[in-house]
């Protein structure tokens, strides 16, 4: 009984130490962060939350390259906007869309049948991933101040081998004290200035006369 | 000697058995998986960012050249185009460690003509995570039209930081 208890103990104590020094990927990558959260006060928003915006992620979690692409309407148009993201494995990236966001997609909001992106191979060859295949709607399955998340992922139970999956991180529960800078709210108060000194959101383009 | 030595390696494992929990908290937060809801629960949670607001203050399209350099991936280089007289705000995870401004270009349009103009001078050295930002910051990168020493116009970019 002893025996075996030292040997549970001994376990523990490896699997302890083995977490410890890189069992959380995320703790690893803003250990700051990560400590003044533990703490109880987050250092800095993951969400736009009270600052209007939309924050729409690219997530590669994939081994390959992967050229994402999404649409949504911008504020005071019928018309949708496309962009995207072309990340290598692991990365990701962010655009901030200003409120109200009717609608957001991976993909096509017209097309159901554009891809929502592209695997591209170290050969440069090509792999379509499905789009979304139907459209997100403000107020049903995101509201303003949330995270849309579209990743990318391996998926061997489809023809192609990847597929994406999407989250949605609710924007107005992650409060409003952070122990370090309020990103989003910092993002509000610079893109007001440069509105009021004449500089336009790169949306406008979208937006139809 | 060595059953002392093994009773330190024991309890220095099972401290951190207990701490891992918390270290990897916000890996398991359950707002985040309600949230996730009618997707996938193995999306991982995106932490805290680093904003690039681009503006271009130039009446042309105009792009920026820069590498960023996450710490746990190689460098990656990007190329962010802009419409005149545009914002544009881009978000990425905290976790890069250093930005670098490798270029930029302007597209004139001269009578009828697209003419790619080289911006003629662009921040010296790349912007580190603890010296030029930290996780949480907005960092500005203007393109506009300059002067040289001697008084020749030219295109330019500057950054500057944000944090509070």
């Amino acid at each position: 009984m002893i025996r075996r208890y030292i040997g549970l103990e001994t376990a523990a104590a490896i699997l302890g130490v083995a977490i410890a020094l890189g069992g959380c990927s995320l703790a690893s990558q803003s250990l700051n962060p990560q400590f003044m959260e533990v703490l109880g006060t987050p250092f800095a928003p993951i969400a736009p939350g009270t600052a209007p915006f939309v924050l729409i992620r690219n997530i590669n979690m994939t081994d390959h390259r992967v050229l994402f692409r999404f649409e949504w309407i911008p504020a005071g148009t019928l018309a949708s906007a496309a962009s995207g993201f072309n990340v290598s494995a692991g990365l990701d990236g962010g655009i901030l869309v200003s409120c109200p966001v009717s609608q957001i997609t991976l993909g096509s909001l017209d097309n159901p049948t554009t891809a929502g992106a592209l695997v591209i191979f170290d050969d440069n060859t090509r792999q379509e991933i499905p789009p979304l295949g139907r459209n997100l709607r403000e107020g049903i399955d995101y509201f303003c101040g949330d995270v849309v998340i579209f990743a990318a992922v391996r998926d061997s139970s489809t023809v192609g081998g990847y597929s994406t999956i999407y989250g949605v991180i609710d924007g107005s529960s992650q409060g409003t004290e952070f122990a370090g800078a309020n990103t989003f709210e910092l993002a509000e108060r610079e893109i007001g200035e440069l509105i009021s000194s004449g500089i336009e959101s790169f949306e406008q383009a979208f937006v139809t006369p | 000697m060595l059953s002392r030595c093994l009773r330190r390696w024991h309890l220095i494992g099972l401290l951190a058995l207990l701490a891992a929990p918390i270290a990897c908290q916000d890996a398991l937060n359950p707002q985040f998986l309600a949230a996730v809801g009618q997707s996938q629960s193995s999306l991982p949670q995106p932490g805290s960012s680093v904003v690039l607001l681009f503006v271009n203050e130039t009446v042309w399209t105009a792009e920026v050249e820069l590498t960023m350099v996450p710490r746990t991936t190689v460098p990656e280089d990007w190329t962010i185009g802009m419409a005149s007289e545009t914002y544009t705000p881009l978000v990425f995870e905290c976790g890069v460690t250093q930005f670098t401004i490798t270029g930029g270009t302007v597209y004139v349009i001269d009578d009828g003509q697209v003419t790619q103009e080289a911006v003629g001078f662009v921040p010296p050295s790349p912007l580190d995570e603890g010296e030029e930002f930290v996780c949480g910051a907005v960092i500005k990168i203007f393109v506009y039209l300059g002067v040289d020493d001697s008084g020749n116009p030219r295109w330019e970019i500057s950054t500057e930081t944000v944090l509070d």
